[in-house]
Order: C-alpha cells, then sequence, then structure tokens
C-alpha cells in the first residue's frame, strides 16, 4: 500500500475543522451502529438520530480533552461517547420505571430544554437541516440494505465495516477462523453494495436546503 | 486458476483480506496503487480491481477536504442537495460574506453540466428585484464552476414549514405569531394572510424573472428564504432556462424536485413560465394545510400522483382556509396550463385581492358554465345556451340593465315634451318606471353577490346556495322583476342540471308574463321555449316536441332570428334526434346550422350545431359527411374554448366514437385517449364524463382485441364510476356488461356470468323488464350460460328475453330472431325438442311477418 498523502492535521477544536472531520467520520454511518447498539426498549424514547447529535453536542463541549491522533481514532472517540449516552438513558429509563431520579446530566446542563434543537449548541452552521436529512436519509438506506443481508453476513459487515472492530478479535468473537471471517466479510460487502446500489437508484427524492 | 477460470482457495484468502485492507485504505484516504501491490501476481489484478470498487462503494468513512475557491476564504457549509452544496464564504479582497454554490462533485465534469450551471448564473444575474437574491460572481475552480449570491439571514419556508410543523397544534389553529419574528403583524393580521404576503413577494419576483424570459422551473419553499424583515425572496434558479435558448434537458431526465413540479414536468415536457406558477400554488398549498398537495414513497410514484390525481382542497385539511384562496390555490395548480393564471402577474393581482378582502377573479371549477352528459353514443341535450356569465348576460335582467338605459330613456322622454306635454308625461313616467325596475334588479343581484363576499360574511356559498338564497327573496318584489328573475333562476338551475327547481322557476316566470300587460312577445316565446327546452333535457322529448315546433313557427313569424332562436332550432333538432325521427332532426339542424352562419360575424357556423347535425347524419348512414361536422365542429371549439373546454371535450369525445363506429379504430383510440387526459384535467376523477370516457377507450380496447387493456380500463372506469355515480346508474350497467364481454373473451366464463347479472340487475332496477336493453341483458346473460354448459339457466334468461321482447315495440324482428334462436338451442341440449320446435315455428311466422 502506498503512504498516505501529505496533508495538513485538521484541529479538531475549530470550528471548520470540525465540521469537516464530522463530514469524514461517515456520520450515516455512526448512526447506523448506534442504531444497532440500542435496545429495543430505548428505541421507543429515542432515535439513534437523537444519540448521534447528542454525540456531537459532547463531542464539541469536551473537544479539549481529546488529544488528535487521527480521523479513525476521533470515530472511535465519538462511538465511545455514543455508546455512553445510551447506557446513560438506559439507567435514566430504569430509574424513573422504579419511580427514583435518574441523576442522569442531560440537557439542562448544557442549559437546552428537554426536546429542544441542539443545534444552537454547535458551531457555525454545521448542522443545516439539509445536512440532517442527508445523513439520516442515508443511514436509513445502509440500514436497510443491511437489513436484505443474511444474518451472518450482515453481522460481520456491521461489526468490521461499521464498526471497524479489528478482524481478528471478531473471528474470536465469533468463534469463526480468521479466513472464514475475512471471506464472510468480502462476500457481505459485495451484497451490501449490490443491494445499496440497487435501493439507492430507486431512493425517495433527497431534501433540499438551505438553511 | 483452473481451467474454468476459477481461483484457487489461497488466492481467494488473499484476495479476501486485500479486500479488508482495500476499505481501511480508502477510508484514510490513501491510493491503492493495484499494479505496484500485485507486481507478483499480475493474474489477480482484475479480481482486485473489482474488489477495488467494491470497497470505494461499501466504505463508510471518507475524507473530506475543505473546498478551495480562489478570492474567497470558506466559513462554513449552509445547505447541501441534489444540485450542489452551498458555503458561507468571504471574499477576500471586499471582505464581504456571501453564500457560495457548487455543483455537486460527480457532475462538476461534463460539458451539459456546465453549461446548465453557467446558464443558470447568466440568467439570473440579469435579474435585479427586491424579492430575488442577486449573484455577485460566477467562476470555476479545479473543473467546479461556481457562484456566489447576497448571503441572507434568515429561514428558508421548508425551516418555517417544520416549525409550524413542530407546534403540534394543525394548520387550522395557526396564528400569524407562529411565523416568528421574521414579520411583524399588522393588526387583525391572520396567518393565512401571512403566508398569503410571502407568495405574493414570490408571485412578484417570477413576474420579474419572466419578464426577462428566465424561467425558474425549481420553485419550492427550500428555494424561498424569509429574511429577518418578513421579506420573501426566491433563489437558486437551478434549472432556469431562457425561453430561447436550447432545452439541455433529454426528455425523460428529470431533474428538480419532485413534490412541487408541475404536471408537465412530470410528464418530461418542457417548462414554461406555467410551470412556475404551479409550483408556487404547490407552496401555497402547503403553506395554508401544512401539507404537501402530492405523495408518494419513491419519485415515479410522486411524479404520477403529480400527473394524475388532484390535490384535496385545502379547506378538507383547514376548514379556515377561504374559498377565494382554495380557488387561488387550485387555479394556479390547474393540471392544465391553460387553466392556470395566465402570469405571474395575474396570480400576484389575485393574492392582492384576497388580502383586501375584495372577491378575486378566478373561478371554482365548481362555479357553472355548462353542463351536459357526454352519452356513450350522443349526448342527451347539448343546448348551446352559453351562460357563462350565469345571470348578467343574454338574460332579461340584463337586458332591463343593459338595453333600458334609464337616461337615455328620459332625455328621449324629455325631447318628447317639447313637441306634447301629454305624450311626454307618459313616456317620462315609463322611463321612470323601466328606471327603478332595473335599478330594483340591480339591487337584488349586488345583495345576491355581497352574501358570498368573504370580507362580509366569511361563509362559503356554493352556486346553488347562492341561488336557493335568492329564491327565498324573490316574492315580495314587484311582478316585472320578479318575472325576469325567476326567468334568470330557471336558467341558472338548468345550467347546474337541476331540471325540476329550473322548471319550477321557469314555470313562475311564465305566469307572471302571462299576467304582465305589455310583455314584449321575445320575452313571451323565450320563456315558452325555456320550458320546452327543460323537457329535452329532461328527456321529456315527445312532450318537447309538442311545443318546440310552434314555437319555432313563432319566432320564424316573427321575425326573430336571434340566440334563442337558434336555441328553439337545437333543442328541436336534438328532440326529433331522440325520437328517432332522423330526416327532420337533420332538416331543422341543417336550418340553424345556416342560420348560424348568417348570423355570425364570420360565417362561420355555430359549432354546436355541427356537432349536433354531425351526429343526426351518422345515425342516418351518412358517416362521412357526420365525421366531416364533427371534426369541424371540434376545431372550432378548440379554437373558441381551448382544448380543454367542457365543449371541446365533448366534441373530441363524440369523433372518437364516431370514428370507432367506422372502423377508423387508430385514429380513435388516439381520440379517445385524449378524451380521457382532457376529462381528467377538466373534470378529474370524480365526475361522469370521465367515466364514459375511460368506458368508452375501454370499448374501443375491446374491439382492437387488447383484452387486458380493455379489462384495466374497464375496471378502472367502474372504480371511478363507484366514487362518483349511485349503484343504479345506468352507466354502471355498460360498463359491467362490456366486462363481462372481456372476461369472457379471456375465457373466464363464469365470471362472465357474474358480471354481466350485475348490469342486469341494474337495468331491470333503472328500466323495468320491457326495456331493449334488460332484455338484451337477459339474452347476453343466456349466451354466457349457454357458453359455459348451463343450459338450464341459459333457457331461463331467453324466455324472459323472449316474453319481454314480444312486449316491446322498440325491439326489431331480428333481434327477436336471434333470442328465439338460443332459445331453441338450449331447449335442444335440455333434450325439450318439442318446446323447440314450437319456439321454431314461432320464429317462421316472425320471419314471414317481417318486410323485406
Amino acid at each position: 500500500m502506498t503512504e498516505p498523502r501529505t496533508s495538513e492535521e485538521p484541529d479538531h477544536r475549530s470550528q471548520v475543522e470540525w465540521d469537516r472531520i464530522i463530514e469524514s467520520v461517515g456520520p450515516a454511518g455512526c448512526i447506523v451502529v448506534i442504531d444497532s447498539w440500542m435496545g429495543r426498549a430505548l428505541s421507543g424514547m429515542l432515535t439513534a438520530e437523537d444519540i448521534w447529535q447528542e454525540t456531537l453536542v459532547l463531542s464539541w463541549r469536551d473537544r479539549e480533552q481529546h488529544e488528535w491522533k487521527n480521523v479513525r481514532a476521533y470515530r472511535g472517540w465519538l462511538l465511545e461517547i455514543a455508546r455512553n449516552r445510551i447506557r446513560d438513558h438506559a439507567r435514566r429509563m430504569q430509574a424513573l420505571k422504579r419511580g427514583g431520579s435518574d441523576g442522569t446530566a442531560l440537557f439542562s446542563e448544557m442549559g437546552v430544554e428537554e426536546g429542544a434543537s441542539l443545534a444552537g449548541l454547535l458551531p457555525g452552521c454545521s448542522t443545516t437541516p439539509s445536512r440532517i436529512s442527508s445523513t439520516n436519509e442515508r443511514a436509513a438506506q445502509m440500514r436497510e440494505a443491511l437489513a436484505k443481508l443474511p444474518e451472518e453476513q450482515a453481522q460481520i459487515v456491521r461489526l468490521h465495516l461499521f464498526e471497524e472492530r479489528p478482524m481478528p478479535e471478531i473471528a474470536e468473537e465469533l468463534a469463526i477462523g480468521l479466513a472464514a471471517a475475512w471471506y464472510r466479510f468480502r462476500q457481505g460487502s459485495v451484497a451490501y453494495a449490490r443491494v445499496l446500489a440497487r435501493d439507492t437508484s430507486m431512493a425517495p427524492p433527497e431534501t433540499e436546503e438551505r438553511g | 486458476m483452473n481451467d474454468e477460470g476459477e481461483l484457487a482457495p489461497a488466492d481467494e484468502e488473499h484476495l479476501n483480506e486485500l479486500f479488508g485492507s482495500f476499505v481501511e485504505a480508502l477510508s484514510d484516504g490513501r491510493e491503492v496503487d493495484l499494479e505496484q501491490h500485485l507486481s507478483d501476481r499480475p493474474d489477480l489484478i482484475s479480481a482486485a480491481r473489482e474488489l477495488l470498487a467494491v470497497a470505494g462503494e461499501v466504505a463508510v468513512r471518507k475524507p473530506v477536504d475543505v473546498p478551495r475557491f480562489k478570492g474567497y476564504e470558506i466559513l462554513s457549509e449552509v445547505g447541501r442537495g441534489g444540485m450542489g452544496k452551498v458555503y458561507l464564504a468571504r471574499h477576500h479582497e471586499l471582505g464581504r460574506t456571501v453564500a457560495l454554490k457548487t455543483l455537486p462533485a460527480q457532475w462538476s465534469t461534463g460539458e451539459r453540466a456546465i453549461k446548465r450551471f453557467e446558464r443558470e448564473a447568466r440568467a439570473v444575474a440579469r435579474l435585479k428585484h427586491p424579492n430575488i437574491i442577486p449573484i455577485y460572481d460566477v467562476g470555476e475552480q479545479d473543473g467546479c464552476p461556481y457562484f456566489t449570491m447576497e448571503y441572507v439571514k434568515g429561514r428558508t419556508l421548508t425551516g418555517v414549514l417544520e416549525g409550524l410543523r413542530g407546534l403540534g397544534v394543525g394548520s387550522k389553529n395557526l396564528q400569524v405569531t407562529h411565523l416568528g419574528k421574521e414579520r411583524t403583524p399588522s393588526k387583525g393580521e391572520t396567518y393565512l394572510k401571512g403566508v398569503v404576503r410571502y407568495v405574493l413577494d414570490i408571485a412578484r419576483a417570477l413576474d420579474h424573472a419572466h419578464g426577462e424570459g428566465v424561467v425558474h422551473r425549481d420553485v419550492k419553499p427550500s428555494n424561498i428564504l424569509v429574511r429577518s424583515d418578513g421579506t420573501a425572496m426566491l433563489f437558486d434558479f437551478g434549472l432556469a432556462t431562457l425561453e430561447e435558448s436550447e432545452v439541455l434537458t433529454m426528455t425523460g431526465e428529470f431533474v428538480g424536485t419532485p413534490h412541487y413540479v408541475s404536471p408537465e414536468q412530470a410528464a418530461g415536457r418542457r417548462a414554461s413560465f406555467s410551470t412556475d406558477i404551479f409550483s408556487l400554488g404547490a407552496t401555497l398549498y402547503e403553506l395554508v394545510t401544512l401539507e404537501r398537495p402530492f405523495g408518494g414513497i419513491t419519485t415515479r410514484d410522486i411524479l404520477q400522483e403529480v400527473q394524475e390525481r388532484d390535490p384535496r382542497p385545502p379547506s378538507r385539511l383547514n376548514r379556515d382556509v377561504p374559498r377565494d384562496l382554495e380557488t387561488i390555490c387550485l387555479t394556479a395548480m390547474a393540471k392544465s396550463p391553460n387553466r392556470r393564471y395566465p402570469s405571474a402577474t395575474s396570480f400576484a393581482q389575485d393574492l392582492e385581492r384576497f388580502l383586501e378582502g375584495i372577491p378575486v377573479h378566478a373561478r371554482s371549477v365548481g362555479t357553472i358554465e355548462r353542463t351536459w352528459r357526454l352519452a356513450c353514443r350522443r349526448p342527451a341535450a347539448t343546448l348551446s345556451i352559453c351562460l357563462g356569465a350565469l345571470l348578467l348576460f343574454g338574460t332579461p335582467s340584463a337586458l332591463y340593465l343593459q338595453g333600458r338605459a334609464a337616461n337615455k330613456e328620459i332625455s328621449d322622454a324629455l325631447l318628447a315634451a317639447e313637441e306634447s306635454e301629454a305624450q311626454a308625461i307618459v313616456s317620462l313616467a315609463d322611463a321612470r318606471r323601466e328606471r327603478d325596475i332595473a335599478q330594483e334588479i340591480n339591487n337584488v343581484l349586488q345583495n345576491m353577490f355581497a352574501s358570498v363576499n368573504p370580507s362580509n360574511s366569511g361563509r362559503d356559498a356554493r352556486v346553488f346556495e347562492l341561488l336557493d338564497n335568492v329564491s327565498k327573496k324573490l316574492e315580495p318584489l314587484r311582478p316585472e322583476v320578479r318575472a325576469a328573475l325567476e326567468l334568470d333562476l330557471g336558467t341558472s338551475y338548468m345550467t347546474l342540471t337541476l331540471m325540476e327547481e329550473s322548471l319550477k322557476h321557469i314555470d313562475i316566470a311564465y305566469e307572471l308574463y302571462s299576467s304582465l300587460p305589455g310583455t314584449p312577445l321575445e320575452t313571451m316565446l323565450h320563456v315558452r321555449a325555456m320550458r320546452c327546452m327543460i323537457g329535452v333535457q329532461m328527456g321529456r322529448h315527445a312532450q318537447a316536441l309538442e311545443c318546440l315546433p310552434g314555437i319555432r313557427e313563432e319566432y320564424e313569424a316573427a321575425g326573430l332570428f336571434d340566440e334563442n332562436y337558434g336555441h328553439v332550432m337545437n333543442s328541436l333538432g336534438l328532440a326529433w334526434l331522440e325520437a328517432d325521427e332522423l330526416d327532420k332532426a337533420v332538416d331543422v339542424l341543417r336550418t340553424g346550422l345556416e342560420d348560424s352562419a348568417r348570423r355570425s360575424a364570420d360565417g362561420k357556423p355555430d359549432a354546436t350545431f355541427e356537432h349536433n347535425l354531425a351526429l343526426a347524419l351518422s345515425d342516418r348512414g351518412e358517416i362521412e359527411e357526420g365525421l366531416r361536422l364533427m371534426r369541424s365542429a371540434w376545431q372550432r371549439r378548440v379554437e373558441k374554448w381551448g382544448p380543454q373546454h367542457a365543449y371541446t371535450i365533448d366534441s373530441l369525445g363524440m369523433l372518437a366514437q364516431m370514428l370507432k363506429e367506422a372502423g377508423e379504430l387508430t385514429e380513435a383510440r388516439e381520440l379517445m385517449e385524449r378524451t380521457v387526459e382532457s376529462s381528467l384535467v377538466t373534470y378529474g376523477e370524480g365526475h361522469v364524463n370521465t367515466v364514459f370516457a375511460v368506458h368508452n377507450l375501454a370499448g374501443l380496447h375491446l374491439e382492437l382485441g387488447d383484452l387486458d387493456e380493455a379489462e384495466r380500463l374497464e375496471l378502472r372506469a367502474l372504480e371511478l364510476a363507484e366514487a362518483v355515480l349511485p349503484a343504479e346508474h345506468p352507466i354502471n350497467a355498460s360498463i359491467f356488461e362490456i366486462l363481462a364481454e372481456i372476461v369472457a373473451q379471456l375465457g373466464r366464463g363464469d365470471e362472465a356470468i357474474e358480471v354481466q347479472m350485475q348490469s342486469l340487475v341494474i337495468r331491470q332496477e333503472v328500466f323495468g323488464e320491457d326495456h331493449v336493453l334488460t332484455i338484451q341483458a337477459h339474452f347476453i346473460l343466456g349466451r354466457y350460460h349457454l357458453a359455459q354448459g348451463q343450459a338450464q339457466e341459459a333457457r331461463e334468461q331467453f324466455e324472459l328475453a323472449r316474453e319481454h321482447a314480444l312486449q316491446v315495440a322498440a325491439v326489431r324482428a331480428p333481434f327477436l330472431l336471434l333470442i328465439s334462436g338460443d332459445l331453441v338451442r338450449a331447449h335442444r341440449a335440455l333434450g325439450e325438442e318439442e318446446a323447440a320446435l314450437a319456439v321454431e315455428a314461432s320464429m317462421q311466422e316472425t320471419l314471414q311477418a317481417t318486410p323485406r
């Protein structure tokens, strides 16, 4: 493989750069991952898109805490935030069921009313309605394409392609050989690409906006 | 690789791992050089190349470069869509903040895309209007065209709509304050007026653009920005085309957002100014209802809806939408460009009228111009009474208002006073009386129309409600006034096909006029003629034929060869036609035709006479002449009324039928298809004329042998009929009958029986047993039974058919013989030889009695 192209290291603390980085991590794919992590009970209360928005707000708020390595690592950090948010919400839900308070820091910390838009907490115009719409639509297309694959293919595509987990780790978890894992991944990806291409050619029209 | 081209397992494993590394490399933005990587295995490069392509498609993250445009600093992305991205940028030298728009990456190459883009910029740069966002600059960067425009802070109407929907209060509970801080409402301002102001701004913008020869082609909420001061501005002429330039978009290549496109755009035809009017109408629709006028899952579904379905009236979604506003909206969204506002100016003017509380000029679809029925064979009565202006033209009231100018009468009377004082006094009294009558009629009419002015009552009054209201107020009026208005009312009810009501008022008018001394002859003749003509409309032809010939003679004796005389001749011709007196019908209609030509300014006859005479001649077997006349009638109606007018569609449909009967099936099909299209546009799905049109087309396909299409169409006709007509309507019987024939030919005999049974039931109910159509239905059912080997059932039907056929004079001998012949077959199938012989004997008698 050739060496990476030389480019400036992005500054994730800069408003303009952060915007580009978020675009680079593949937000639609992240939403698909989040969706797979949310239990059914939580899905009734929140959507993966909601969790993603919260993740963005928190990542921007805590940007100084992240030591930049590369986009992949940053993506991993974002997904970790998302996973924690899911846990927080799940705990809150359980606490509410038991009649107790949740103790989860929600948006009141950020000065945002529950259910209000988070867009104002993010820099510049990074979450314009058109971008949110196109991201959500793309995520929906990806989810639907995955759902049409045989389960074992969908699983490995989700784990390696979307979650970017190392294949040896996946193979061990699934109790299959590494070669078998790569084979399954290739087959699944080819099928996924075919379904995605077919479905998106008949997809609903994109939303077009100027925020 | 083995002999079958399959790779060895080890190679497959190698490619599997390679695929994983491809995905990783592309995700990180690293290039993959296959030749270098597989230099020792060139045989795998081809397979690897395919995998590299797949990796590019599936990679969920990819590096995004900061866009660079010379002279500008990109601050952030502010929007994106099918036609590119929009950035917030700052001009280095001027320090000005602008919006910078680019093409989508995959469109950046290609001459077509670049040409379109540049044309947009040139076109819009010419536009200077307070409601159009101006363009500053046009450029290209690394093969990527862009332009810059004024960056306007505000929200798009899409954002406004989303905010409104998010309130969750429903369209009918919205207040002008819900529109946000953008617009400071004036006292008494409503939500609806607030959004109408937005649309008015854009209508004015379009007016300017159209005046410069620019069509926007993509008017929609997301292309309309609402500024902080509440002004709406149009932007993103992304698909604009100059009128005189070539259309680069190929037929079938759809570009745009489907929810707001016009039917012609959806059909792949060229857009025009009218296209923008439609799209703005659709935007208005969404603003007043919070719902899009057309929906669907895929783009294809939505485009189909745009072309085929009328939007639900806005008042059904938001009952606060006044009739005028609904009319404005639906006029702008008429399927046919000919029925929309002719210009953005007229659209804007009606919006202004609405805001000022003045009645709008657009007329709702329900307002009557003329109605008639498009029968399968011929129209029941095609009256040429032109009641386009309802009450104000060609009626006695109008004569009082127009022809009896009080001032002239008075001045004439004063002049006469110089000659004879006594005579002058009488003349002056008459003149004053005429003036008073005219004034009284005028008052009634003004009050009547004032009652539907939204600013007065806000109530929605349909035409017949209006008429009902007026009819209750006539009794106290003096006889001369009441007579005139009763006649007007009767005429109006006739156009609404409320014949019983019409006759009631005309009878009152007749009684009043009869009792009034000095009623002009022409008025009395007119009233009497109206009574007879209603009879024709109601199918009482025999009754009409008792009075119409006499009235005709009186008109001729009085030398009154005016438009009313023409109506009489037309009605008389139709009455003779319905009575099957073809020679008399032809004679009267031909006379009427020649007379109308003499009276007309250009020497051409009235198209209605051409139409009706064509029918009569065709019935008489003069097919060629009939076709010639019907073509002429159609063409003349196209010229006078336009292709989408009800009159025009009537002639088009009849011409198609006649061509079918003449065996010209190809042309007949083409014209019938046009009739269906036009009916859908003019009448919509919920109209009996549309049902007829679809049903006739189904019959044609049956004749062409295209059974699948015939079935599809006939089922569609049935669906339409069920939605709009009562179950026992005669057309349903015809539809079932044709449908039965279709399924029988498709080999579904049992189904044919069931369907034909439905036809029979309707005919029995509507016409009774002693009617040729019911007899026919029995006969056809019998044949289907026979075809299925159900001889007993067949015999029953043939017996019924024969029994009643012997009672009905209209049943001719050939048909009777046909029924009898099949009855014989049924008897023989059941081994009933004696019965068969008896029927055969009776057939012999019939044959001998039939003149050769």
